[in-house]
């Protein structure tokens, strides 16, 4: 036990006996951890941040609708109360919140102009098909009626008022840019459940390409009572169940009415109405997200394999500079297994030595990247630990060639070679 | 002369010791591929657009009904025309517009078009298609008159045993129109390319990426026909509208989009508008912003790169002191010392951007195969690789500098003592 822990002392001395070549290769693992602790911490973070926004659009909500298929020629599929009927009948025991849902896409007026936001009638039921909270005053009651009040996403009050707090939001009507006009109050602003709508708007380009039952869950919305549009249509039913086992019954039974569609059958085979389990979107939406973060971890893996690489190579020609160092150490008693460890602990040293400098480089770094690309590189303290340990792994694997040929070295021949 | 020796005795070293040279090179090898693989993925595949727009559809916006909104009303060739008057207002250049009315055949079968086609008479243009032979279609007629797409004429054509003009079609209504014009065949990519600029037989389309247009809300569409290659177009009678075909320059794919889901918006008609959503963001360079990130990876592996460099030439101005030594009895001054070692260094680093140019093309390659997007390609990027080089080679240079320098001022007598 003593002799290894001499042998870990005698790697430590080394290091400080060589400060500028140590130096040196703290600063190639300082690199490869600062590239580490962003990618992981963007990749991780991101990924996080997103399941868990997507989480909030209601597990254990159902929506039923016309199927959003494009069939030039087919008729309309009606959708209206007698659906609206047959869903409240057949999940009457279950004691689910139905909110049907008329949207029409209108232009609106506050502070500022905004071309086109839905316009989505719902009754006051319509909170609990969402897991996201009023971030400012409340939600209309029954009582309430046609376009006198609204209660607005959050980013679409940022839209109409510029500046303003949601609070002071309150109570400020907006003007909107229909046949029929309205000028409905602000009664309540919904927060927003996007953490990245900066980034998701700038590159959101199949926006267009949404249908108006899609861009619902953009949370550009302005709500209003149920009574606002009176249309015999509605665009869909929300069905928000209390528990995961009357989801799956509630699922069950609108899935036996309506099958599912399945993509890949042909559109004019398809069903012209859809059940549409969220937590099936939510939990496809999430995978892509996992498997693209998976996919992310090969740019810091790529980075800590070239810095493998080329700290083993220079090792490896450091230990044929100490051929002579390594035999004395075997002359004076030494085991094979000190000298592996001896090496070891110089490879552990300087990593980890590097590991701690590339934290702050990587701090510097993600400030740097989020300012000039706009994206949310961050440094995330929790991976920071994950980077250490990566910092010793690459310490570690890249002096196990080194610690074999230091350990498998011959002391007599290189000392042989010395003298003649 | 003595500058081409020092060349010769640098690419002496790596030809020496080929593996550990390589290991050493990781640093430039991986950074100059990180700098220029992403430049030629984005380089190219602006190229593409640009240059090929009809074939990957990037000069087209597609335009339908929404399926889902409420009291929807059907689109009528009224909206067209409502677009062809205010998209010039809009600052947008419109090279072809039409509105069609999709008609479904009576039977299906071949030599029967999968779809007919009614709009008007250039409707084709729309839709990035050019007349081979013949004529467009005048409307009335004695005798309805079609024009027909490539595939579909070779197959009239293999009926009748002579050419596809003045062949019979049967129309869905029981009367039979004469083919007055024959489009020109598109190409295989043209023909799976959907109005996303995807291919639609891409295996990653297929299993991943059509998925997730799903699960972002985009509907699909009953739109095969138009990848077949098989349909008929004939003059329209009557109002209706299923699809409105836009064509405009690549550049302006997004503004046209965005303009005219305005004007259908301001006339009450709800709609989707698809059109490839990747082009706009390379045509406009909004993407060149994420080129920072690839340039703090190329940054972080050549000054890994120039670190170990850097070791490694400390390392070795001591072993190779009797060199330096027999060099500098030979007759070299410190400064043909220095000047050796620095050049050395640029050698080196030199092989090492080839080899990470060489990767970056392969990395390329590679991406361009997995990508589903029609009109992804790589072009390489000559100003990036050329300035991503310049800096790997300064930073070999500069990397070996303080070896050069320790080498230098290495004393002849001293080492020959030594050795």
């Amino acid at each position: 036990m003593s002799s290894l822990l001499l042998a870990v002392l005698e790697g430590f001395r080394h290091v400080v006996r060589q400060p500028l070549r140590s130096a040196l290769t703290a600063v190639t693992c300082a690199v490869a951890i600062a590239v580490t602790v962003n990618v992981i911490s963007l990749n991780y973070g991101f990924d996080e941040d997103v399941r868990h926004d997507i989480a909030r659009f209601g597990r254990l909500t159902i929506d039923v609708g016309r199927s959003p298929l494009i069939r030039p020629g087919a008729p309309r599929a009606t959708f209206g109360e007698p659906e609206l009927l047959r869903i409240r009948e057949a999940l009457v025991d279950l004691s689910a919140v139905t909110v049907p849902l008329r949207t029409e896409s209108t232009g609106a007026r506050g502070d500022a102009e905004v071309r086109r936001l839905v316009l989505a009638a719902v009754s006051p039921d319509y909170p609990r098909t969402l897991d996201v909270d009023l971030v400012a005053g409340r939600w209309f009651t029954a009582e309430e009626r046609g376009l006198s009040v609204c209660v607005l996403d959050r980013s679409a009050a940022e839209a109409l008022f510029p500046g303003v707090l949601p609070q002071a939001v309150l109570g400020r009507r907006l003007h909107l840019e229909r046949e029929a006009g309205g000028d409905p109050a602000v009664v309540g602003v919904l927060d927003d459940p996007m953490t990245y709508r900066a980034v998701y708007e700038a590159f959101d380009e199949s926006r267009s390409s949404r249908t108006l039952a899609g861009q619902l869950f953009s949370f550009r919305n302005v709500y209003v009572p149920e009574s606002a549009l009176a249309s015999p249509e509605l665009t869909m039913v929300h069905v928000a169940l209390p528990d995961e086992a009357r989801f799956a019954t509630a699922r069950g039974r609108l899935e036996a009415m309506w099958p599912v569609n399945d993509p890949d059958v042909p559109p004019e085979r398809m069903s012209t109405v859809t059940v549409f389990a969220r937590r099936s979107w939510i939990d496809a939406f999430g995978g892509t997200m996992q498997a693209g973060a998976l996919l992310g971890n090969f740019v810091w893996m790529l980075v800590v394999l070239v810095a493998c690489i080329m700290i083993t190579t220079l090792n490896l020609i450091t230990i044929r500079e100490r051929y002579d160092e390594i035999a004395v150490r075997r002359c004076e008693g030494a085991r094979r297994l000190d000298l592996a460890v001896q090496v070891t602990a110089e490879g552990l040293a300087t990593s980890v030595a590097g590991g701690l400098l590339g934290l702050p480089l990587g701090y510097l770094g993600a400030d740097a990247l989020r300012r000039i690309v706009e994206f949310p590189f961050r440094f995330d303290p929790r991976y920071a630990l994950a980077a250490i340990l990566v910092s010793a792994a690459l310490g570690a694997v890249s002096s196990v060639l080194p610690a074999r040929r230091a350990a498998g070295l011959d002391p007599a021949r290189v000392l042989s070679r010395r003298v003649t | 002369m003595r500058a081409l020796d020092n060349v010769r005795l640098g690419l002496s070293r790596v030809r020496r010791r080929p593996v550990r040279s390589f290991l050493l090179l990781q640093g430039t090898i991986w950074g100059v591929a990180v700098a220029v693989f992403p430049a030629a993925v984005l380089q190219g595949t602006t190229e593409m657009v640009l240059a090929h727009g009809a074939e990957v559809g990037g000069d087209r916006v597609t335009i339908a009904a929404d399926p889902t909104a409420v009291d929807a009303a059907p689109l009528e060739t009224e909206d067209v025309d409502a677009l062809r008057r205010a998209l010039p207002d809009a600052g947008v250049a419109v090279v072809a517009l039409a509105g069609l009315r999709v008609e479904k055949p009576a039977a299906p079968g071949p030599a029967v078009p999968d779809a007919f086609l009614h709009g008007p008479a250039d409707a084709p243009a729309a839709r990035g298609l050019v007349l081979a032979e013949g004529r467009l279609p005048v409307a009335p007629a004695a005798v309805p008159e079609v024009v027909v797409e490539g595939v579909l004429a070779g197959e009239l054509a293999r009926r009748s045993g002579g050419g596809a003009l003045g062949a019979d079609v049967p129309l869905p209504d029981g009367r039979a129109a004469r083919v007055v014009g024959v489009l020109r065949e598109r190409t295989p990519l043209a023909r799976r390319t959907n109005d996303f600029g995807f291919d639609t037989e891409h295996p990653v389309f297929t299993g991943v990426t059509g998925r997730l247009l799903l699960h972002l809300g985009i509907p699909p569409g009953d739109d095969a026909w138009k990848r077949t290659d098989r349909c008929a177009y004939l003059v329209a009678e009557g109002t209706r509208v299923d699809w409105i075909l836009l064509r405009v320059g690549p550049a302006q794919l997004r503004a046209a989009a965005r303009a005219a889901e305005r004007v259908l918006d301001g006339r009450g008609r709800a709609v989707v508008v698809f059109y490839p959503p990747v082009y706009p963001l390379l045509v406009g360079r909004e993407l060149d912003r994420f080129r920072t990130v690839s340039l703090a990876l190329f940054l972080s592996c050549l000054v890994m790169g120039a670190v170990v460099m850097a070791n490694v030439g400390l390392l070795t101005a001591l072993r190779r002191a009797g060199e330096v030594a027999v060099h500098r009895v030979e007759g070299a001054t410190r400064r043909d010392v220095a000047v050796q070692w620095l050049v050395e260094g640029a050698a080196i680093s030199t092989l090492g951007v080839v080899l990470g140019a060489l990767l970056a093309c392969a990395l390329a390659a590679l991406r361009v195969r997995l990508e589903p997007l029609a009109g992804m390609r790589w072009a390489f990027p000559w100003r990036e690789a050329g300035i991503a080089g310049a800096v790997a080679v300064l930073a070999g240079v500069l990397a070996q500098a303080l070896p050069a320098s320790r080498a230098a001022r290495m004393s002849p007598v001293d080492a020959l003592v030594d050795e």
